[in-house]
Protein backbone atom coordinates (compact mmCIF):
# COMPACT_ATOMS: atom_id res chain seq x y z
CA UNK A 1 0.00 0.00 0.00
CA UNK A 2 1.72 3.10 -0.82
CA UNK A 3 1.46 5.97 2.05
CA UNK A 4 1.75 8.31 -0.19
CA UNK A 5 -1.23 7.79 -2.16
CA UNK A 6 -3.46 7.05 0.89
CA UNK A 7 -2.39 10.05 2.79
CA UNK A 8 -3.51 11.74 -0.88
CA UNK A 9 -6.81 9.85 -0.28
CA UNK A 10 -7.27 10.61 3.20
CA UNK A 11 -7.06 14.47 2.09
CA UNK A 12 -9.74 13.65 -0.03
CA UNK A 13 -11.94 12.36 2.38
CA UNK A 14 -11.24 14.75 5.04
CA UNK A 15 -11.94 17.51 2.94
CA UNK A 16 -15.28 16.02 1.19
CA UNK A 17 -16.76 14.94 4.67
CA UNK A 18 -16.44 17.97 6.00
CA UNK A 19 -18.73 19.60 2.68
CA UNK A 20 -21.31 17.18 3.52
CA UNK A 21 -24.50 19.40 4.92
CA UNK A 22 -24.87 18.32 8.86
CA UNK A 23 -28.05 16.55 9.58
CA UNK A 24 -28.79 15.32 12.62
CA UNK A 25 -30.88 12.43 10.69
CA UNK A 26 -27.77 10.83 9.72
CA UNK A 27 -26.44 10.89 13.54
CA UNK A 28 -25.23 7.45 14.72
CA UNK A 29 -28.32 7.22 17.19
CA UNK A 30 -31.01 7.59 13.61
CA UNK A 31 -28.98 4.69 11.39
CA UNK A 32 -30.99 2.05 12.46
CA UNK A 33 -34.17 4.08 11.76
CA UNK A 34 -33.49 4.66 8.28
CA UNK A 35 -32.50 0.84 7.87
CA UNK A 36 -36.17 0.21 9.32
CA UNK A 37 -37.38 3.07 6.74
CA UNK A 38 -35.70 1.42 3.73
CA UNK A 39 -36.77 -2.16 4.77
CA UNK A 40 -40.41 -0.93 5.12
CA UNK A 41 -40.31 0.64 1.72
CA UNK A 42 -38.82 -2.88 0.13
CA UNK A 43 -41.86 -4.62 1.73
CA UNK A 44 -43.84 -1.92 0.20
CA UNK A 45 -41.87 -1.93 -3.09
CA UNK A 46 -42.35 -5.75 -3.07
CA UNK A 47 -45.79 -5.83 -2.42
CA UNK A 48 -46.61 -3.33 -5.52
CA UNK A 49 -44.21 -5.10 -7.94
CA UNK A 50 -46.34 -8.49 -7.24
CA UNK A 51 -49.98 -6.45 -8.35
CA UNK A 52 -50.82 -5.12 -4.57
CA UNK A 53 -52.65 -2.08 -4.47
CA UNK A 54 -50.64 0.06 -1.87
CA UNK A 55 -51.84 3.28 0.01
CA UNK A 56 -50.26 5.70 2.89
CA UNK A 57 -52.29 6.39 5.34
CA UNK A 58 -52.44 8.29 8.95
CA UNK A 59 -54.77 7.26 11.66
CA UNK A 60 -56.76 10.07 11.46
CA UNK A 61 -57.27 8.77 7.47
CA UNK A 62 -55.57 11.95 5.95
CA UNK A 63 -53.22 11.35 2.88
CA UNK A 64 -49.65 12.40 4.44
CA UNK A 65 -47.59 14.88 2.39
CA UNK A 66 -44.20 14.25 4.81
CA UNK A 67 -43.68 10.33 5.97
CA UNK A 68 -44.25 10.31 9.36
CA UNK A 69 -41.80 7.54 11.39
CA UNK A 70 -42.16 6.67 14.77
CA UNK A 71 -38.39 6.63 16.42
CA UNK A 72 -39.33 5.40 19.53
CA UNK A 73 -42.48 2.58 20.27
CA UNK A 74 -45.65 3.72 20.91
CA UNK A 75 -49.25 2.19 21.22
CA UNK A 76 -50.61 2.53 17.57
CA UNK A 77 -53.37 5.05 18.61
CA UNK A 78 -51.15 8.29 19.18
CA UNK A 79 -52.75 11.97 19.45
CA UNK A 80 -49.50 13.36 19.64
CA UNK A 81 -48.30 12.63 15.79
CA UNK A 82 -50.06 10.97 12.87
CA UNK A 83 -47.37 7.74 12.12
CA UNK A 84 -47.62 7.56 8.76
CA UNK A 85 -48.12 3.78 7.68
CA UNK A 86 -49.02 1.62 4.50
CA UNK A 87 -52.52 0.08 3.23
CA UNK A 88 -51.94 -2.73 1.35
CA UNK A 89 -55.22 -4.25 -0.50
CA UNK A 90 -55.77 -7.10 -2.63
CA UNK A 91 -58.54 -9.45 -3.25
CA UNK A 92 -57.89 -11.09 -0.13
CA UNK A 93 -57.58 -9.72 3.68
CA UNK A 94 -56.56 -6.31 3.47
CA UNK A 95 -53.77 -5.53 5.72
CA UNK A 96 -51.54 -2.19 7.08
CA UNK A 97 -47.94 -2.09 7.86
CA UNK A 98 -46.91 -0.21 10.41
CA UNK A 99 -43.42 0.82 12.20
CA UNK A 100 -42.18 1.16 15.97
CA UNK A 101 -45.87 -0.35 17.45
CA UNK A 102 -45.83 -2.05 20.95
CA UNK A 103 -47.43 -5.42 21.31
CA UNK A 104 -48.46 -7.44 24.42
CA UNK A 105 -46.69 -10.44 23.99
CA UNK A 106 -47.73 -13.80 25.52
CA UNK A 107 -46.88 -12.56 29.21
CA UNK A 108 -48.75 -9.35 28.85
CA UNK A 109 -45.49 -7.36 28.68
CA UNK A 110 -45.18 -4.93 25.95
CA UNK A 111 -42.76 -5.32 23.45
CA UNK A 112 -41.87 -2.74 20.15
CA UNK A 113 -41.95 -4.65 16.98
CA UNK A 114 -39.94 -2.68 14.20
CA UNK A 115 -42.31 -3.68 11.23
CA UNK A 116 -45.41 -5.02 12.02
CA UNK A 117 -48.03 -6.43 9.64
CA UNK A 118 -51.63 -6.47 11.10
CA UNK A 119 -55.35 -6.92 9.41
CA UNK A 120 -56.73 -3.83 8.14
CA UNK A 121 -59.53 -3.91 10.83
CA UNK A 122 -57.26 -4.18 14.03
CA UNK A 123 -55.75 -1.14 12.63
CA UNK A 124 -59.06 0.73 12.27
CA UNK A 125 -60.41 -0.64 16.02
CA UNK A 126 -57.56 0.41 17.95
CA UNK A 127 -58.85 3.93 19.62
CA UNK A 128 -56.97 5.84 22.92
CA UNK A 129 -59.15 3.76 25.00
CA UNK A 130 -58.11 0.78 23.69
CA UNK A 131 -54.74 1.26 22.51
CA UNK A 132 -52.65 -1.61 22.72
CA UNK A 133 -52.67 -4.53 20.36
CA UNK A 134 -51.66 -7.79 21.25
CA UNK A 135 -49.75 -10.72 19.35
CA UNK A 136 -52.91 -12.67 18.38
CA UNK A 137 -53.03 -9.22 15.83
CA UNK A 138 -49.68 -9.68 14.82
CA UNK A 139 -49.78 -11.16 11.00
CA UNK A 140 -45.52 -10.60 10.66
CA UNK A 141 -43.46 -9.01 12.65
CA UNK A 142 -39.34 -7.80 11.46
CA UNK A 143 -36.48 -6.82 13.56
CA UNK A 144 -34.91 -4.34 11.89
CA UNK A 145 -30.65 -4.30 13.46
CA UNK A 146 -28.07 -2.38 11.23
CA UNK A 147 -24.58 -2.09 12.48
CA UNK A 148 -21.43 -0.75 11.31
CA UNK A 149 -19.12 -3.92 12.91
CA UNK A 150 -20.25 -7.03 14.23
CA UNK A 151 -23.86 -8.29 15.03
CA UNK A 152 -23.76 -9.64 18.23
CA UNK A 153 -25.01 -13.08 19.37
CA UNK A 154 -27.38 -11.08 22.06
CA UNK A 155 -29.07 -9.80 18.75
CA UNK A 156 -30.10 -13.75 18.33
CA UNK A 157 -31.29 -14.16 21.96
CA UNK A 158 -33.30 -11.52 22.22
CA UNK A 159 -34.71 -12.20 18.82
CA UNK A 160 -35.90 -15.95 20.30
CA UNK A 161 -37.10 -14.11 23.11
CA UNK A 162 -39.71 -11.65 21.35
CA UNK A 163 -40.63 -15.03 18.75
CA UNK A 164 -41.29 -16.27 22.14
CA UNK A 165 -44.08 -14.26 23.20
CA UNK A 166 -45.31 -13.48 19.55
CA UNK A 167 -45.38 -17.40 18.66
CA UNK A 168 -48.90 -16.60 17.18
CA UNK A 169 -47.63 -15.11 14.92
CA UNK A 170 -47.61 -16.24 11.08
CA UNK A 171 -43.54 -15.18 10.56
CA UNK A 172 -40.86 -12.97 12.09
CA UNK A 173 -37.77 -11.89 10.50
CA UNK A 174 -34.58 -10.62 11.82
CA UNK A 175 -33.14 -8.35 9.31
CA UNK A 176 -29.60 -7.03 9.18
CA UNK A 177 -26.77 -5.68 7.63
CA UNK A 178 -24.31 -8.23 9.10
CA UNK A 179 -24.61 -11.56 9.12
CA UNK A 180 -23.72 -14.03 11.97
CA UNK A 181 -22.76 -17.53 11.62
CA UNK A 182 -23.46 -18.11 15.86
CA UNK A 183 -27.28 -16.25 14.98
CA UNK A 184 -28.03 -18.59 12.30
CA UNK A 185 -27.64 -21.71 14.19
CA UNK A 186 -29.06 -20.26 16.93
CA UNK A 187 -32.31 -19.66 15.42
CA UNK A 188 -32.06 -22.76 13.44
CA UNK A 189 -31.85 -24.73 16.29
CA UNK A 190 -34.94 -23.28 17.89
CA UNK A 191 -36.97 -22.77 14.83
CA UNK A 192 -36.83 -25.86 12.36
CA UNK A 193 -39.11 -26.07 9.63
CA UNK A 194 -43.05 -26.97 10.26
CA UNK A 195 -42.14 -27.76 13.88
CA UNK A 196 -43.50 -24.34 15.30
CA UNK A 197 -45.44 -21.62 14.42
CA UNK A 198 -43.24 -18.98 13.23
CA UNK A 199 -40.83 -18.87 10.26
CA UNK A 200 -37.13 -16.93 10.45
CA UNK A 201 -36.70 -16.36 6.56
CA UNK A 202 -33.50 -14.66 5.00
CA UNK A 203 -33.50 -12.01 2.06
CA UNK A 204 -30.95 -10.62 0.58
CA UNK A 205 -32.88 -7.16 -0.09
CA UNK A 206 -31.45 -5.97 -3.72
CA UNK A 207 -33.11 -9.66 -5.09
CA UNK A 208 -35.89 -10.88 -3.02
CA UNK A 209 -38.66 -8.94 -3.87
CA UNK A 210 -40.39 -12.50 -4.97
CA UNK A 211 -39.86 -13.71 -1.34
CA UNK A 212 -41.23 -10.46 0.27
CA UNK A 213 -43.90 -10.94 -1.68
CA UNK A 214 -44.42 -14.22 -0.93
CA UNK A 215 -43.71 -13.97 3.11
CA UNK A 216 -46.23 -10.61 2.79
CA UNK A 217 -49.07 -13.38 0.78
CA UNK A 218 -48.36 -16.14 3.16
CA UNK A 219 -48.93 -13.51 6.38
CA UNK A 220 -52.22 -12.10 4.89
CA UNK A 221 -53.71 -15.63 4.30
CA UNK A 222 -52.45 -17.40 7.50
CA UNK A 223 -50.56 -19.88 5.61
CA UNK A 224 -47.17 -22.07 6.47
CA UNK A 225 -44.58 -20.96 3.97
CA UNK A 226 -43.68 -23.83 1.92
CA UNK A 227 -39.83 -25.19 2.07
CA UNK A 228 -38.99 -23.41 5.22
CA UNK A 229 -35.97 -25.51 5.18
CA UNK A 230 -33.50 -23.01 5.68
CA UNK A 231 -33.35 -19.86 8.66
CA UNK A 232 -31.12 -17.38 7.57
CA UNK A 233 -30.91 -13.74 8.05
CA UNK A 234 -31.67 -10.68 5.68
CA UNK A 235 -28.94 -8.99 5.06
CA UNK A 236 -27.21 -6.25 2.51
CA UNK A 237 -24.51 -7.64 -0.15
CA UNK A 238 -21.16 -7.29 1.13
CA UNK A 239 -19.67 -7.07 -2.19
CA UNK A 240 -20.36 -3.99 -3.71
CA UNK A 241 -23.01 -2.59 -1.06
CA UNK A 242 -23.35 0.80 -2.97
CA UNK A 243 -23.76 -0.34 -6.61
CA UNK A 244 -26.22 -2.88 -5.22
CA UNK A 245 -27.84 0.07 -3.44
CA UNK A 246 -27.98 1.91 -6.18
CA UNK A 247 -28.82 -1.04 -8.59
CA UNK A 248 -32.16 -1.26 -6.90
CA UNK A 249 -33.81 1.69 -8.24
CA UNK A 250 -33.43 0.33 -11.34
CA UNK B 1 4.60 -0.34 2.95
CA UNK B 2 6.19 -1.10 6.32
CA UNK B 3 4.48 -1.94 10.00
CA UNK B 4 5.23 2.17 10.58
CA UNK B 5 3.42 3.31 7.40
CA UNK B 6 0.32 1.33 8.26
CA UNK B 7 0.59 2.62 11.69
CA UNK B 8 0.50 6.08 9.86
CA UNK B 9 -1.60 5.70 8.07
CA UNK B 10 -4.33 4.54 10.46
CA UNK B 11 -3.47 7.27 12.70
CA UNK B 12 -4.20 9.91 10.31
CA UNK B 13 -7.58 8.01 9.18
CA UNK B 14 -9.00 7.99 12.52
CA UNK B 15 -7.63 11.67 12.69
CA UNK B 16 -9.06 12.53 9.92
CA UNK B 17 -12.74 10.88 11.30
CA UNK B 18 -12.70 12.74 14.97
CA UNK B 19 -12.00 15.91 13.38
CA UNK B 20 -14.83 15.40 11.04
CA UNK B 21 -17.01 14.67 13.66
CA UNK B 22 -16.90 10.33 13.08
CA UNK B 23 -15.15 9.36 16.40
CA UNK B 24 -18.11 6.92 17.16
CA UNK B 25 -17.09 4.61 14.21
CA UNK B 26 -13.40 4.33 15.56
CA UNK B 27 -14.87 3.50 19.22
CA UNK B 28 -17.43 0.72 17.12
CA UNK B 29 -14.16 -0.22 15.49
CA UNK B 30 -12.95 -0.63 18.49
CA UNK B 31 -15.08 -2.10 20.81
CA UNK B 32 -15.07 -4.83 18.21
CA UNK B 33 -11.65 -5.31 17.12
CA UNK B 34 -10.95 -5.97 21.06
CA UNK B 35 -13.80 -8.62 21.46
CA UNK B 36 -12.63 -9.98 18.06
CA UNK B 37 -9.24 -9.76 18.99
CA UNK B 38 -8.32 -13.20 19.74
CA UNK B 39 -9.48 -14.66 16.49
CA UNK B 40 -7.84 -11.83 14.36
CA UNK B 41 -4.68 -12.77 16.43
CA UNK B 42 -5.39 -16.61 16.16
CA UNK B 43 -5.26 -16.07 12.44
CA UNK B 44 -2.44 -13.64 12.03
CA UNK B 45 0.21 -14.43 14.96
CA UNK B 46 2.76 -14.94 12.65
CA UNK B 47 2.39 -11.77 10.57
CA UNK B 48 2.24 -8.38 12.59
CA UNK B 49 1.23 -6.23 9.60
CA UNK B 50 -1.97 -8.36 8.77
CA UNK B 51 -3.35 -7.23 12.08
CA UNK B 52 -2.74 -3.55 11.01
CA UNK B 53 -4.58 -4.33 7.80
CA UNK B 54 -7.41 -6.31 9.09
CA UNK B 55 -7.67 -3.28 11.42
CA UNK B 56 -7.86 -0.53 8.61
CA UNK B 57 -10.14 -2.84 6.75
CA UNK B 58 -12.64 -2.83 9.80
CA UNK B 59 -12.05 1.26 10.33
CA UNK B 60 -12.91 1.16 5.78
CA UNK B 61 -15.68 -0.08 6.48
CA UNK B 62 -17.31 1.07 9.48
CA UNK B 63 -16.71 4.35 7.56
CA UNK B 64 -18.96 3.13 4.45
CA UNK B 65 -21.74 1.95 7.01
CA UNK B 66 -21.66 4.91 8.70
CA UNK B 67 -21.92 7.27 6.49
CA UNK B 68 -22.22 6.25 2.61
CA UNK B 69 -24.76 3.17 3.34
CA UNK B 70 -27.57 5.20 5.64
CA UNK B 71 -27.35 7.72 2.52
CA UNK B 72 -27.92 5.37 -0.12
CA UNK B 73 -30.69 3.52 1.90
CA UNK B 74 -32.18 7.03 2.78
CA UNK B 75 -32.50 7.91 -0.95
CA UNK B 76 -33.40 4.40 -1.69
CA UNK B 77 -36.59 5.12 0.69
CA UNK B 78 -37.47 7.47 -1.39
CA UNK B 79 -37.64 5.98 -4.66
CA UNK B 80 -38.83 2.65 -3.23
CA UNK B 81 -41.90 4.75 -1.31
CA UNK B 82 -42.89 7.26 -4.16
CA UNK B 83 -42.57 4.83 -7.34
CA UNK B 84 -45.16 3.04 -5.12
CA UNK B 85 -47.54 5.44 -5.02
CA UNK B 86 -47.49 6.21 -8.71
CA UNK B 87 -48.91 3.20 -10.09
CA UNK B 88 -51.90 3.04 -7.48
CA UNK B 89 -52.01 6.71 -6.25
CA UNK B 90 -52.62 10.19 -7.41
CA UNK B 91 -48.80 11.17 -7.27
CA UNK B 92 -49.30 14.92 -6.78
CA UNK B 93 -51.12 14.17 -3.24
CA UNK B 94 -48.70 11.48 -2.22
CA UNK B 95 -45.47 12.15 -3.16
CA UNK B 96 -43.05 12.42 -0.40
CA UNK B 97 -40.62 14.96 -0.43
CA UNK B 98 -39.45 14.45 3.36
CA UNK B 99 -39.19 11.69 6.23
CA UNK B 100 -39.66 12.94 9.37
CA UNK B 101 -38.20 10.98 12.70
CA UNK B 102 -40.12 11.74 15.58
CA UNK B 103 -42.13 10.25 18.84
CA UNK B 104 -44.87 11.01 21.42
CA UNK B 105 -42.42 12.56 23.76
CA UNK B 106 -41.28 14.79 20.91
CA UNK B 107 -37.32 14.64 21.48
CA UNK B 108 -34.74 13.39 18.74
CA UNK B 109 -36.93 15.06 15.84
CA UNK B 110 -34.91 14.50 12.93
CA UNK B 111 -36.18 15.00 8.88
CA UNK B 112 -34.48 13.83 5.30
CA UNK B 113 -35.74 15.67 2.81
CA UNK B 114 -35.42 15.11 -0.87
CA UNK B 115 -33.54 17.94 -1.63
CA UNK B 116 -30.88 17.01 1.10
CA UNK B 117 -30.60 13.86 -0.89
CA UNK B 118 -30.27 15.69 -4.03
CA UNK B 119 -27.79 18.12 -2.53
CA UNK B 120 -25.21 16.01 -1.36
CA UNK B 121 -25.69 12.88 -3.47
CA UNK B 122 -21.91 14.21 -5.90
CA UNK B 123 -20.17 14.42 -2.28
CA UNK B 124 -21.50 11.08 -1.43
CA UNK B 125 -20.35 9.78 -4.34
CA UNK B 126 -16.97 10.88 -4.02
CA UNK B 127 -16.73 9.83 -0.39
CA UNK B 128 -17.43 6.40 -1.56
CA UNK B 129 -14.95 6.37 -4.04
CA UNK B 130 -12.11 7.61 -2.28
CA UNK B 131 -13.22 4.46 0.14
CA UNK B 132 -12.95 1.93 -2.70
CA UNK B 133 -9.83 3.52 -3.78
CA UNK B 134 -8.48 3.19 -0.19
CA UNK B 135 -9.54 -0.82 -0.50
CA UNK B 136 -7.84 -1.23 -3.47
CA UNK B 137 -4.86 0.30 -2.72
CA UNK B 138 -5.02 -2.11 0.98
CA UNK B 139 -4.96 -4.57 -1.59
CA UNK B 140 -2.34 -4.26 -3.95
CA UNK B 141 0.42 -6.00 -3.97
Amino acid sequence: MPSSEAKKLIEELRKNLLTIQPNPAFEKSNIGNIYTAFIFSHIVAAARDNGLSIKYEQLNKNAPSTFIFRNAPGRLHSTRHQYTYARITSTEQPCDLHIGVRFKGKSGVLHECDISLIPQSDTDGCTHTNPYLTYKNLSLFIECKYRTTNLSLDIGRSFIGLATEFSESNIGILCSNKYNASIYDLLKYYYKPNSNNISLKHMETNSDSKLLSDILSCSKNNEKRKNDNDIRLIRLSQKNKSDTLNGIQE
Amino acid sequence: MDDTDYEEIITIFKKMLSESGYSWIIEDVDIHFRTASDDILENNIYYEHKIKIKYLELLLEATRDGIITPFLMAKQFFNNINSSNISTQDKSQHYFTELTFCNDLDVDTSTISLEYIKNNTVIIDKISQSLNDMEELLHAK
